[in-house]
């Protein structure tokens, strides 16, 4: 792909951000079909592949996980079962 | 609330022996247009961290005020990862983010986003760390934000507007917001700095008519 033609080239440079997430995020892959038919829809904060509540949005889920862990790294991930994908 | 953001004009969209000459209502606009187009809609964005993990961490905030530009093109707002982490967000995910030339895996930080300049605070909002390639511009704001907000681009008069309407899922910021009717919006700093005297004035008409 000629970079000359990417309206805003996406680069790979967001490993070092998901240091501390990688584990849970391979988790929540891992059993997201469960996951989803568990919770539909809700957002569920995980962390140490568990997931340490379930809520009705994105705000309250946060809230939940930085009450529990502070700035600990935790997984806040919308209980579907596909992921969608963004677009820029 | 509506703000009606007219773009810099170059200083280089004229000679240099043309700078003493006013110039014509048609060749300010075309001036604007085109500045419109080169620059897009840029509107000032304030990030920083979620004030839930400032309170429970009892970290500094660390706001940043960077431009952002309004992208209906993309489906999430995206910030820098320069910014992201000068302003210490916090990552709680990652999101398959494609642009048109390619994609990749990228971070989701929790952020508290503002437009200051409409007393709008999103806290927290799911933003997509991204590198943006645009000097000088660090923030897409995309349909997630947009989908609150009402976006009359015209073209020919090298401007645009952005309206809160009611009922959005946005909170306000507040009464004490920037921008109420009458009062001149702190953007105004950065519309028109190459153009004279009489461009100004022009532009503060403009401003008097669209700021209700």
């Amino acid at each position: 792909m000629d970079p000359a033609n990417m309206r805003f080239p996406v680069v790979n440079l967001g490993s070092s951000a998901l240091a501390g997430l990688q584990d849970d995020i391979a988790w929540f892959e891992a059993n997201r079909a469960k996951i989803a038919a568990q919770y539909a829809g809700q957002y569920v904060v995980v962390k140490d592949a568990a997931v340490h509540g379930a809520f009705p949005d994105f705000q309250s889920a946060y809230a939940a996980g930085v009450a529990q862990f502070g700035s600990q790294p935790f997984l806040v991930k919308q209980a579907l079962a596909q992921q969608p994908t963004e677009r820029i | 609330m509506r703000i009606t953001h007219l773009p810099a004009l170059s200083p280089f969209a004229r000679g240099p022996f043309m700078a003493q000459a006013a110039p014509s209502p048609a060749a300010q606009a075309q001036d604007l247009a085109e500045a419109l187009r080169r620059d897009g809609a840029i509107v000032n964005v304030q990030i920083s961290a979620p004030a839930a993990l400032a309170a429970q961490a009892g970290a500094a905030a660390k706001p940043q005020v960077v431009k952002g530009l309004v992208d209906t093109g993309a489906s999430i707002s995206t910030v820098s990862d320069a910014v992201a982490q000068a302003a210490g967000l916090q990552a709680v995910g990652s999101v398959p983010l494609y642009g048109v030339g390619g994609g990749g895996e990228r971070p989701i930080y929790a952020a508290s986003f503002g437009l200051q300049d409409y007393g709008v605070v999103v806290d927290p909002i799911e933003i997509a760390g991204v590198t943006i390639p645009m000097p000088g511009v660090d923030i897409l704001v995309g349909r997630d934000i947009l989908k609150a907000l009402r976006l009359d681009y015209k073209g020919p008069a090298g401007a645009f507007t952005l309206t809160q309407e009611e009922g959005t899922p946005l909170e306000r910021a507040g009464a004490a917001a920037a921008a109420t009717a009458g009062e001149k919006p702190s953007t105004t700093t950065w519309i028109a700095v190459g153009g004279g005297l009489a461009a100004i004035a022009t532009l503060g008409a403009l401003f008097a008519l669209d700021v209700i």
